[in-house]
């Protein structure tokens, strides 16, 4: 391969230019041929170590203001169970089983957006009803502080 | 305001932003309209900021980064110090505050786990914090596309 995937990595924008040809511009100033770099991010995407190359919307622009981190408790037999069915929800946009951290006893931790808290609250109960789980907690996010993607090019 | 064509674009490029040398005539293609139009109406619906950026999404587990969720009790008084020490590393990508116990939430992204550690102790310090980590152990589902 012409053009490293670790120089592509770390030296491309994040944040494509909006032209007729942002491969031509971007590939011009890491120094490679546009033909390489549409290469190059063809097989990071096809190793998956690039999700995707989309567009990252503003959420509370598009109008889904309110975010809600809700937590389960749900013992282990049935967590591959729930996650799944939790999972299945429109609204659920995160679903993780993850550590207690020592800190409580929830185990399955949920994000669920919604247009107003009153939507996120019936999100919360259409799924506390499905899977049959009444041990959660609900909060919802008061600000935000950061909200960022991942990048290697740490400028 | 956005129109139906704006709505298409949108919910088109959150999926999928063309691979190809000329990215905008496909997506004009798709929505019906010239190469020039798709430029000027994604331009419009960035800088209305609709649209937060276009580009590469990274899979930290594909990195072999490691990455936790983390919550913290900070008392109002020092929250914005905390809260901005917090952001300053690179690799926080989530930051919110919100109602409970532990008010700060964020995730923190690095190459080792070590450096995590590190990170946290220095902040745990600097700020006498007790910061949990609840590092995820099944993904169930990530999601980041919005209907609009």
């Amino acid at each position: 391969m012409a053009g490293s995937p670790e120089k592509v990595l770390r030296e491309i924008v994040y944040d494509f230019p909006i032209t007729e040809r942002p491969y031509h511009e971007m590939a011009n100033t890491i120094g490679m041929s546009e033909e390489e770099l549409i290469e190059t991010l063809k097989y990071l995407k096809k190793e998956g170590i690039i999700r995707r190359i989309a567009a990252v919307l503003y959420h509370r622009k598009a109008s889904y203001a309110y975010n809600a981190m809700v937590v389960w408790k749900v013992e282990e037999k049935d967590i591959e169970r729930v996650g799944k069915m939790m999972a299945s929800f429109r609204e659920v946009t995160h679903c993780y089983e993850r550590d207690n951290g020592g800190y409580w006893d929830y185990t399955i931790y949920t994000m669920i957006h919604g247009k107003s808290m009153e939507d996120c609250m019936n999100v919360v109960k259409r799924i506390s009803k499905k899977v049959g789980i009444v041990n959660f907690q609900i909060f919802f996010s008061k600000r935000e502080f950061k909200k960022t993607s991942l990048t290697m090019n740490h400028e | 305001m956005m129109d139906e064509i704006d709505r298409k674009i949108l919910n088109l490029i959150q999926e999928e932003f063309p691979l190809t040398e000329r990215p905008f005539a496909k997506i004009g293609k798709s929505s019906g309209i010239g190469e020039n139009e798709a430029i000027e109406r994604v331009r419009k619906l960035k800088n209305k900021g609709y649209i937060r950026r276009i580009g590469p999404v990274l899979d930290p587990k594909k990195l072999e980064y490691m990455s936790t969720l983390c919550g913290v009790h900070v008392d109002e008084d020092k929250l914005m110090d905390v809260v901005e020490e917090i952001n300053t590393h690179s690799g926080v990508t989530h930051n919110y505050e919100r109602e409970g116990e532990l008010n700060v939430w964020f995730t923190i992204t690095a190459e080792t786990e070590k450096e995590i550690e590190g990170f946290l102790a220095n902040l745990e310090e600097r700020f006498s914090l007790k910061i949990y980590t609840f590092p995820k152990k099944r993904i169930f589902k990530i999601k980041t596309f919005f209907q609009v």
